[in-house]
């Protein structure tokens, strides 16, 4: 959707709000207008990004949201690294540094680790595939929107991006102390990484709750 | 708001504010997340999770974050002391990394967090898009801190060889994740709104 700034005098009327939207950030009142795909609409006030519209939004989301979660369970239970010291080796999943946390009285860290690298974002791409499977289906999925509004409400704690800067500072602490070796549960869990990070840039956010909309009226 | 309207801040629906009629229990009626005009006590909030973070900052720098043992010696970093063996092993770029993520964000993000506080308490009519556009920053760099953390989970269940080489989180390490929880609550419970409010 685009917008046009409306002038302070007219002022809005019950069959205006239909063709009415407000700025997020600054409260500003616009005249909504179709974007073209691809393009974004920013306010003219203060610059925040107001609508992105995508191609297929819904099929795309929906496919990757199923190839993240089968990516999902070997990313988290197969060693991202393995370490050599004398012949000694040991590896580390996402799941077992969990775990040793729990373990050494650190409980509390290790719920923080375990929110933000696993439950928030494996909880994403569930909710991204019911919401999208709802809307693809047309059929009315029970809490629809609930589902839509608890992705908003935790989509800033899943911080897999972050988790994989944390690999690469591990990994260079310990290439001097040891032997590091790549393990397949990485590629997996670079694999999730990007599609987490597709299925946010590919999510016409909009168009899913006008979409949501339509299916309550019904 | 003047024009009699409410934006809903999760599904973005704007709502006639004469059409809701329990002014104190509003609901969206598209996504069902609580309508308000601006988020509920938004500064004092916000100054409430703030303070706390600065409190908590102190002992994660001062407290250890991680013990390494290597045959038998313990040996506690503190943050600082995790970057100084970085740029002494020579891996410089990893040391800026750290030192952005776990020094200067949690730090640069609780003064800005401060200075929107005090812009929008004496009503600043200045530079409200930079403003706005500080704002925005701050919401997106505040989870990289979250950097060590990560790193010192991967560590502790990796380098475990008995006598020979172990790694042990400290407390600092819980000192600095809620530094870290707590100055993402404060600039969620900002309410950017604010900023424009004051400006005529």
């Amino acid at each position: 959707m685009g917008v046009r700034m409306i002038s302070p005098s007219t002022m809005p009327t019950q069959n205006m709000l239909s063709f009415v939207t407000a700025c997020g950030e600054c409260d500003l009142l616009l005249k909504k207008e179709a974007t073209p795909y691809g393009k974004k609409a920013c306010c003219p006030r203060c610059g925040h990004v107001l609508s992105k519209s995508k191609k297929n939004s819904i099929d795309r989301s929906l496919a990757l949201a199923i190839a993240g979660l089968v990516l999902f369970i070997p990313a988290n239970t197969l060693p991202i690294l393995r370490l050599e010291i004398l012949g000694i080796e040991s590896g580390a999943t996402m799941l077992s540094g969990v775990a040793a946390l729990f373990q050494k009285d650190m409980w509390i860290l290790s719920i923080v680790v375990l929110l933000a690298s696993v439950i928030v974002p494996l909880s994403k791409l569930l909710l991204v595939l019911y919401i999208t499977l709802g809307l693809k289906l047309n059929r009315s999925f029970p809490r629809l929107a609930n589902c839509l509004r608890w992705y908003r409400h935790i989509n800033e704690w899943g911080m897999l991006e972050v988790y994989a800067l944390g690999i690469i500072v591990a990994y260079t602490k310990l290439i001097d102390l040891a032997h590091v070796i790549p393990e397949l549960g990485l590629y997996c869990f670079v694999g999730v990484l990007l599609i987490a990070t597709f299925i946010s840039a590919t999510m016409d956010e909009e168009k899913f709750w006008e979409l949501i909309e339509e299916q309550q009226r019904d | 708001m003047q024009a009699g309207l409410i934006h809903c801040h999760i599904c973005e629906k704007l709502v006639e504010s004469e059409s809701i009629e329990n002014k104190h229990k509003a609901s969206c009626p598209r996504c069902g997340a609580a309508m308000h005009m601006r988020l509920p006590k938004s500064i004092s909030r916000t100054w409430a999770f703030l303070i706390a973070s600065i409190i908590m900052y102190i002992p994660a720098n001062i407290m250890p974050i991680m013990t390494v043992q290597n045959m038998g010696k313990g040996d506690p970093h503190t943050i600082i002391g995790g970057i100084v063996v970085l740029i002494y092993e020579g891996m410089l770029p990893i040391a800026f990394v750290v030192f952005v993520a776990s020094l200067l964000v949690p730090l640069l993000k609780m003064i800005g967090i401060a200075l929107l506080l005090i812009s929008v308490q004496h009503s600043w009519q200045v530079t409200p898009r930079h403003r706005t556009k500080m704002y925005r920053i701050i919401e997106f760099v505040g989870r990289w801190s979250m950097l060590d953390i990560f790193m010192i989970s991967i560590l502790v269940a990796m380098v475990d060889f008995g006598g020979i080489a172990k790694v042990y989180a400290g407390t600092g390490a819980i000192a600095f994740a809620a530094v870290v929880v707590l100055t993402m609550l404060a600039s969620i419970s900002f309410d950017s709104r604010l900023i424009w409010d004051k400006v005529r």
